[in-house]
């Protein structure tokens, strides 16, 4: 009879402690954390994912002249107000697994491409021919039908080069972080760090 | 009727003094924009010929921008790379052409086929324009742009030229 009321006991007692371990393991315990595991070709390609990556845009107006001279004499020339936008940003595919350095706690070193101008557009609603003339003693020479090509080309590039003497590309660079930091932490990483490029 | 005369003579000479400028521009003209088949770097033929140079002034910086006509006489696609098309002046001072924004990396010569006008764009300081300016074409094989004559070019902000000759 003693023997089967230990037996009791001791079976109740393990019962108890098993429901214990049960419940504690299951109810307890918080909300059940999974631990991912990132390494750097993953974030790689997340990031070579984004592609060029356009940061910044800007809008230029400019007044653009342009005299051709004929031969033998005489000279055309075509004035016109443009406008153009130019965007800038970092071009992602450019980034390699050295570019990429994981450091412990969530930590994250990025040296990101050297930003650079990734489109120049001219807005055609916008951009007009002010003057078209040629020299009136020069009637034989013919006019060039591909001079306001010349003229919109001519402003492209001075539109991309004015852009570019502005703060354009560290504008894009610093656009740039600031995205790819909100992109990194919502991945789970706490502190993203840029590298200065060359 | 000397007086009559002595204007038919000035007349003549005039005309016959315009008549040899017109001549010596063309003729400059022409030898301008001559045909000079070239190579690549690894041996495939093609043919450059300029048409024009652009010149305009943004700011502190001077845009030179060249306009050529590449022609492929190759039953293949020739692709040529923008940066092989490098501008030396007379320093020896060495420019590569714009390869962002409007300008490809990579220009492609259809089979047979030509582009009749594909552009190349400089960013140079003013003083490259004191001497000779010549176009890198092909594997080292030079087209002269401008001659040894200095041009001060006094734009404004915003102003081209386009010249089809070399003396400017």
């Amino acid at each position: 009879m003693f023997k089967k009321l230990r037996n009791l006991a001791v079976f109740a007692v393990i019962a108890a402690l098993a429901t214990v371990v049960v419940y504690q393991h299951y109810f307890l315990a918080g909300p059940r954390r999974i631990t991912r595991t990132v390494d750097a070709p993953a974030v790689l390609q997340q990031i070579q994912a984004l592609q060029e990556l356009a940061t910044v845009k800007y809008t230029l107006q400019k007044v653009i002249g342009l005299e051709e001279e004929k031969v033998p004499f005489g000279s055309e020339s075509v004035m016109m107000v443009v406008l153009a936008h130019v965007k800038a940003g970092v071009d992602l595919r450019a980034l390699t697994a050295q570019d990429v350095r994981l450091g412990p706690d969530k930590q994250i070193t990025l040296r990101l491409p050297v930003p650079k101008i990734l489109d120049v557009y001219i807005d055609d609603k916008a951009t007009k021919v002010y003057q078209r003339s040629k020299t009136w003693w020069t009637p034989w020479v013919p006019n060039n039908p591909a001079l306001e090509q010349q003229a919109r080309q001519a402003a492209l590039e001075s539109v991309q080069l004015a852009a570019t003497q502005s703060d354009i590309l560290s504008n894009a660079q610093q656009n740039a972080e600031t995205a790819l930091r909100a992109f990194l932490q919502t991945t789970g990483f706490q502190t993203v760090s840029f590298l200065l490029t060359q | 009727m000397a007086v009559k005369r002595l204007l038919i003579i000035v007349s003549l000479v005039i005309v016959a003094l315009l008549a040899a400028l017109a001549w010596l521009r063309t003729k400059e003209a022409r030898a301008f924009s001559q045909l000079y088949r070239v190579h690549t770097f690894a041996g495939t033929n093609y043919v450059i010929q300029l048409t024009s140079t652009t010149v305009g002034r943004v700011h502190t910086n001077h845009i030179l921008i060249l306009a050529a006509r590449l022609e492929n006489p190759n039953p293949f696609e020739v692709v040529l790379q923008r940066d092989w098309f490098v501008l030396m002046d007379h320093d020896r001072d060495y420019y590569q052409p714009s390869t962002n924004g409007t300008q490809t990396a990579l220009i492609r010569l259809p089979p047979h086929g030509a582009l009749e006008r594909e552009l190349l764009s400089y960013v140079v300081p003013s003083d490259t324009f004191d001497g000779a300016l010549a176009l890198l074409a092909g594997h080292q094989h030079f087209v002269l742009v401008k001659n040894r004559h200095p041009y001060q070019p006094n734009l404004p902000d915003g102003k081209f030229v386009t010249f089809h000759r070399r003396d400017w």
